[in-house]
């Protein structure tokens, strides 16, 4: 097959099976409007939603008043604005969109064999979106560094930003920030307050690497006695992200003594962070608010202030040493969302 | 204040974008209405009726200095307002008033067709998806990098032969009797965001 056939063959499946030409065949070119209105609230109303929490998400427009929630949900919402979704808890979410209304149930499942001939039907189940069409499902592509096709890059994105912060300038020290990280070239010992240059090091990558011009800020009060390292907030969505950042290892101090940071510090940060969280569920209700923990792990097995060199085994001791959270934040809280360990690699013998 | 197209569509497109993403710059106007332009020609109507024509600019993306005088003109009569002075603007109630009133001129409501189903598929492809496919069809693709400050839809060029084989390739799958443009403006963008000519490489966007 030449280009041209191969290129006409792609618009055929797609003219058959992609979102869009299917409701126009199945609905008529006229329920394309109703479909970008649907589509436009499912974008408003996932700003204000962190999708990873619900099972499944549903969103339908009906052409049957008689398939309106509000006849056959026993109990649904009218949404006042879409803001309030921020406060939404459950695991199978059911959104009806009308001409001029939201509404919504979180206690009722819509089968959509008895919806699909009369309804625009959306549904994301796990990391599936599709359409349903009066006989066919129109799956929507996956996109690598996405949620949802219908929501802005936020959380996901920062969390490969971490990815790529870890690799990029955590792993070997490769950093401006971090020149004056280590108190030799081996990266055995940290000099003091090494958490300033990992907190700067970070907000700075996080401020150039996130898409969709968020706002990095440093060192942010949650409230007046609950401090952040860093907050991200994005321009176009609800989501905030506040981000603790903790460091485990040696470090000189400033009197020329030496200041240990071990497991157990990486644990008392979790519990701040969880602190925090709990916080800022009074302060901010209309917010999707995501915490994370980040731990810089510069841990030498054997080191003391004299070191200067360290064997490959000492060195690599703790590269795939787990730290072990015996409170599993992520776990209990939505907001809390897994720690993350950048482990520091030294120059070893 | 002359109200020419270019001023019409500075308006519409900046409404539409403002009650979908909040704000807009003047590239989003120059990207959107160069699609809606893009549509017209598919329509069938004369690249000269559109009113003004798109050049490349550094950057790669579509340029249009009618367009950009608009919205230098708009904000100076109090219609665009960038109240950060971060390139971003939005509609005033001016704006707002301006655009009902000269909505209903006939040389503006021929045009409003392409407008809306540019706009459109703001809902119905990712923002940063739909913006990289507008700025990778045949024609800014087939001169990027080259430098040249010509209009972007001269009849010579391969560019704009590419162009029209896409669109006629395009009618081919589209019903004869299907007069909206949604469901072609969707299949086209969709095919230069997804469509991978070897496939097991990803597409480059």
């Amino acid at each position: 097959m030449n280009s041209e056939e191969n290129y006409l063959k792609f618009l055929q499946e797609s003219a058959q099976n992609a979102f869009v030409p299917l409701l126009a065949n199945d609905f008529g070119d006229e329920a394309l409007s109703r479909l970008s209105h649907l589509t436009e609230n499912i974008r408003s109303i996932y700003k204000n939603l962190r999708l990873r929490d619900f099972n499944t998400i549903t969103v339908y427009y009906t052409f049957d008043e008689n398939l309106s929630l509000n006849k056959v949900a026993h109990n649904y919402v009218k949404v006042a604005n879409v803001e309030a979704f921020a406060g939404v808890n459950c695991a199978n979410l059911v959104v009806e969109i009308t001409d001029n209304n939201v509404y919504y149930s979180t206690d009722w499942s819509l089968d959509p064999d008895s919806f699909r001939l009369q309804s625009i039907i959306y549904r994301l189940s796990g990391e599936k979106e599709f359409f349903f069409g009066k006989t066919e499902l129109a799956t929507l592509p996956k996109l690598p560094d996405s949620e949802s096709y219908f929501q802005f890059r936020t959380f996901k994105d920062l969390e490969e930003a971490f990815e790529e912060y870890d690799l990029k300038r955590a792993k070997y020290s490769s950093c401006p920030h971090f020149k004056e990280l280590w108190v030799n070239s081996n990266r055995i010992l940290f000099n003091p307050s090494p958490e300033e240059k990992m907190q700067e090091s970070l907000y700075d990558f996080l401020n150039l690497r996130l898409r969709g011009s968020p706002e990095v800020m440093p060192e942010q009060n949650v409230d007046r006695s609950h401090p952040v390292d860093v907050k991200v907030t994005w321009k176009y969505s609800s989501h905030v992200a506040l981000i603790e950042v903790k460091w485990l290892g040696k470090s000189l101090s400033n009197s020329g003594g030496i200041v240990t940071r071990t497991d157990a510090d990486a644990r008392d940060g979790a519990y701040q962070l969880a602190e925090y969280l709990e916080s800022n569920l009074h302060y901010a209700r209309t917010k999707v608010v995501s915490g994370y923990l980040v731990v810089f792990d510069g841990r030498r097995r054997g080191a003391n202030s004299t070191s200067t060199t360290i064997t490959k085994v000492k060195g690599e001791y703790y590269r795939n040493k787990h730290i072990v959270y015996h409170t599993k934040y992520e776990d209990i809280r939505a907001d809390f969302e897994k720690p993350r360990r950048f482990f520091m690699e030294p120059i070893t013998e | 204040m002359a109200v020419s197209q270019a001023t019409y569509d500075c308006l519409y497109i900046g409404k539409q974008l403002q009650e979908r993403i909040g704000d807009f710059s003047e590239s989003e106007i120059q990207l959107f209405a160069y699609l809606a332009c893009l549509l017209a020609l598919y329509d069938g109507k004369n690249v000269a009726s559109w009113g003004y024509i798109f050049i490349q600019n550094e950057n790669g993306s579509p340029f249009s200095d009618d367009l950009s005088n608009a919205l230098i003109r708009l904000s100076q009569i109090g219609s665009l307002l960038d109240t950060d002075k971060d390139n971003y603007f939005n509609l005033t109630p001016n704006g707002e008033s301006f655009l009902n009133k000269i909505d209903k001129f006939s040389i503006n409501l021929s045009r409003e067709k392409y407008l809306k189903s540019a706009i459109t598929m703001v809902d119905f492809f990712p923002y940063g998806i739909l913006t990289n496919a507008i700025n990778n069809e045949p024609l800014l693709q087939s001169i990027k990098g080259l430098k040249v400050r010509r209009n972007l839809l001269d009849e010579d060029g391969s560019g704009r032969v590419l162009l029209y084989e896409q669109f006629k390739l395009l009618r081919t799958v589209i019903d004869q009797n299907n007069i909206g443009l949604l469901k072609p403006a969707y299949l086209w963008l969709n095919s230069i965001a997804f469509y991978n000519e070897n496939p097991g490489k990803p597409t480059q966007l």
